[in-house]
């Protein structure tokens, strides 16, 4: 079913693409051509247009034929069951007008019909008005079918404006009809030409070619540009394009546009000139003519196998929304390999001289002064040395997991559970600080690795999943696939994440500085009564000052907070108040203290364990490896979701009239930078 | 007639049904959504003044010399979002025996501009 699914996708895509292209063909190329001959070739032309025609119907009733079939096909989806359950008339009455794939058929095929009987009034019309109203309203109807088709394709639920994506789709496969299928047309128009009188044969010849080539590098430009849309939409990353099925056979599509492309720059650059020469000078130029006729037969037989890889490409889920299993044994890094020694050099001595290389090469093949090939082949070598000596550095070690994206978001509760297991699991060895000074460590070499370091965070979110899985082989470290489940293991690297985010964070003092903050973790909570709310409710909202508190001691600093409560909402921020102990006791322990912001109550206790890591600091108390949880901490979350300043009571006077406060997240609400709010799951 | 003519008419009679129909329904739209818009003015005005909601919320601070109760509340449909704020009680008695931190139930009436809280009911916390 799925073969023949992509097979009446391929015959259909072929059908209609190759349609546009013959009536292109003849407005563009062939009747301009024909006319350099005079009223001669024009005359002379009529066999190949009345061929040409004809081959428009046939492929028109392929496409109808095609898309029949291909709806039926759909009625079978949308039931899941076989032909002859499916095609009852209410199933496909229901396929064709309550789903956008049906809608988009009916307005194609309708479309069709339409251009169907325009072609059977083209009876014998030779005359010029009546003859062109024809071929140009094929040409309009036929690219207005091809283009509509984005509408039911991939490109309709792009998540990220899909008007233009589909906009620059229907552009790309008009491009593609625009240009495949005038292949063939040209071919049979070469082979047409050849047995003109001789004096007009080269002529005509030429000038298809040079016709053809403008339409050609239109096409081509457009396919590219739509085509570079395209992927970033569908695919987005490098992970994607060599991890997921769609990206793979994206990568096979883009290995046959390479020999096509090829081709068409030799018709261009080689052939085209010589016969333009030909033509002009009288010389024979047969064996030019029958050589870019086999040229575009090889491009036209490449043209349909790519299509078919788009039949393919149809029907399998986007590389963004799959998992990538990355295929390769490394990756190229510069985070993770900047630091170590002489990669900057290598690096930078490898990319100046693959510039170099470039630059050298386009300005030899612009200029074409004397031996600009060799030129060319040097900077083609300076390019290749160049990458030589600026890639193997930044090569890391990957695995298949290394771009897969967690299954559970960075938020306080996996965060909590992590810890959990942390201490359970990993502790013995890694240490409760995370410094890889646990009791088991000394013994151990190489040594535990100190999961808080930078480098930490520069393997990947499925860099630690795989190690968790399979454990580090020459080392110590255990695979844990039968003592953790998945959403375990995602609820320790989410812990990871934080643990090293928190020993980063050690820098952030009671003043906003602009560019230092870190993802705050999420966390959901309610007041006690009512619905849930999450601190991303707040992003592009507010900023959120979160106080982590103990009663009673804290009670002065909340009733202190609550007066500069409404300036603060004036401000566009929000406090949120979390408990440290006995959440479900708070309201009872403040009593008929003054206090208005809200305070967390349910979820409060997963909260104050992720967000409690951020206690680590350089003061001599919170400077030691693993702190102990203070009685009071309050931390400013800016409005994109990053955690950008924190205040300790007992050291620094810091927010301690809380007018500092405010005036920090005025400096917020001043801010011009906006970077982009973190992802939802760790990377 | 000429073939031209008739490809002529056919593709302007297209783009006229298309653009007109196109421009008809943005009409359409307009007025349905200025339809909604009236009926949901009215629907406003008619619960507008007198009405009243019983919701869960929780006791923080109860003032029986001035008539006020703080309540952590749930939202209030179409009147405002759940937060903690102070409200009027009809009568201090209803005041009786509440603590911080006592779970309630509570029915607020809105007569005119009035908002006042005019029952409460303790929940087990």
């Amino acid at each position: 079913m799925e073969t023949f699914g992509v097979v009446i996708r391929w015959v259909h895509y072929l059908a209609a693409s190759s349609l546009v292209g013959v009536f292109a063909f003849v407005v563009l190329v062939a009747r301009p051509a024909a006319a350099v001959a005079g009223t001669d070739g024009v005359r002379l032309l009529a066999p190949l247009d009345r061929r040409l025609v004809t081959l428009a119907r046939w492929l028109l009733a392929l496409t109808l034929a095609s898309g029949l079939v291909a709806l039926a096909r759909q009625a079978t989806v949308a039931t899941g069951r076989g032909f002859a359950e499916s095609l009852t008339p209410a199933t496909l009455g229901a396929v064709l007008l309550t789903t956008q794939y049906g809608i988009v058929w009916l307005v194609r095929h309708g479309l069709l019909l339409l251009l169907g009987a325009f072609l059977l009034l083209d009876r014998d019309s030779h005359d010029g008005a009546d003859w062109l109203a024809v071929r140009l309203e094929g040409l309009l109807l036929g690219g207005l079918t091809l283009a509509v088709f984005a509408a039911a394709g991939h490109a309709a639920s792009a998540q990220w404006l899909p008007t233009t994506a589909m906009v620059i789709d229907g552009v790309h496969l008009l491009a593609t009809g625009l240009w495949f299928g005038s292949l063939l047309p040209l071919a049979a128009l070469l082979r047409w030409s050849a047995t003109l009188p001789t004096p007009a044969a080269l002529p005509v010849t030429a000038e298809a070619a040079r016709r053809f080539s403008a339409l050609g590098v239109a096409s081509v430009a457009a396919l590219v540009l739509t085509g570079l849309y395209n992927t970033w939409e569908q695919v987005g990353s490098v992970a994607t394009l060599f991890g997921t099925e769609y990206g793979r056979w994206l990568c096979l599509k883009l290995t046959l546009l390479v020999p096509l492309l090829g081709i068409a720059a030799l018709n261009l650059l080689v052939l085209r000139p010589r016969l333009a020469r030909a033509a002009r000078t009288g010389a024979a130029g047969a064996g030019l003519a029958n050589r870019l006729r086999r040229h575009v037969i090889a491009e036209a037989a490449l043209g349909a196998a790519i299509l078919a890889v788009v039949a393919i490409l149809g029907v399998t889920t986007p590389g963004r929304h799959a998992q990538p299993e990355w295929p390769f044994a490394f990756r190229f890094s510069w985070q993770a390999t900047k630091f170590l020694a002489g990669v900057q050099t290598r690096v930078a001595i490898g990319s100046q001289l693959a510039l170099l290389g470039l630059i050298a090469a386009l300005l030899a093949a612009i200029v074409r002064r004397r031996g600009w090939r060799w030129v060319v082949v040097a900077g083609a070598g300076g390019v290749g040395l160049g990458l030589a000596v600026a890639l193997p550095p930044l090569a890391v070690d990957a695995y298949p997991t290394t771009y897969v994206r967690p299954a559970v978001p960075y938020a306080a509760e996996s965060i909590a559970d992590g810890l959990a297991l942390y201490r359970a699991h990993c502790a013995v060895c890694h240490g409760v600080s995370g410094y890889g000074d646990g009791p088991a460590a000394a013994g151990l070499s190489p040594r535990p690795a100190n999961l808080t370091g930078l480098h930490t965070l520069h393997h990947t979110a499925g860099d630690l999943f795989w190690w968790l899985v399979h454990g580090i082989p020459r080392s110590a470290m255990p695979g844990f696939a039968d003592r953790l489940s998945v959403e375990q293991r995602w609820d320790v690297i989410n812990f990871l994440r934080a643990l090293a985010a928190a020993e980063q964070a050690r820098e952030l003092g009671s003043q906003v500085v602009p560019e230092l903050g870190f993802a705050a973790p999420d966390f959901t909570f309610t007041t006690g009564v009512g619905e849930a709310r999450s601190l991303k409710d707040y992003r592009g909202e507010r900023a959120v000052l979160l106080v982590l508190f103990t009663l009673p001691e804290s009670a002065p600093r909340l009733v202190q907070l609550s007066e500069v409560y409404p300036s603060l909402r004036f401000l566009g921020a929000e406090i949120v108040g979390i408990p440290l102990r006995r959440p479900r006791e708070v309201y009872r322990a403040l009593g008929s203290a003054p206090v208005f912001f809200p305070i967390a109550v349910d979820g409060a206790e997963e909260a104050a364990t992720a967000l409690g890591l951020f206690r680590r600091d350089t003061s001599p108390e919170g400077g030691r490896p693993d702190p102990p949880l203070p009685r009071h901490l309050e931390l400013l979350v800016d409005r994109q979701g990053y955690l950008r300043a924190r205040w300790l009571p007992g050291g620094e006077a810091g927010w301690r009239d809380p007018a500092a406060v405010v005036a920090e997240v005025e400096r917020l609400t001043k801010e011009a930078s906006r970077a982009a709010p973190p992802a939802e799951h760790v990377h | 007639m000429r073939v031209w003519k008739v490809v002529l008419l056919v593709d302007l009679a297209l783009a006229l049904g298309v653009g007109g129909g196109y421009l008809w329904w943005a009409r359409e739209v307009r007025a349905l959504r200025q339809e909604l818009a009236t009926a949901r003015q009215a629907a406003e005005a008619r619960q507008g003044t007198d009405r009243s909601w019983t919701v869960r919320g929780i006791v923080r601070v109860a003032l029986p010399s001035q008539q006020a109760l703080f309540i952590t509340h749930e939202t209030i449909p179409e009147l405002m979002p759940g937060m903690t704020m102070g409200f009027e009680v009809a009568d201090p008695k209803l005041l009786d025996g509440l603590a911080p931190g006592d779970p309630i139930r509570f029915t607020l009436r809105r007569e005119g501009e009035r908002l006042r809280v005019v029952a409460i009911e303790r929940q087990r916390g």
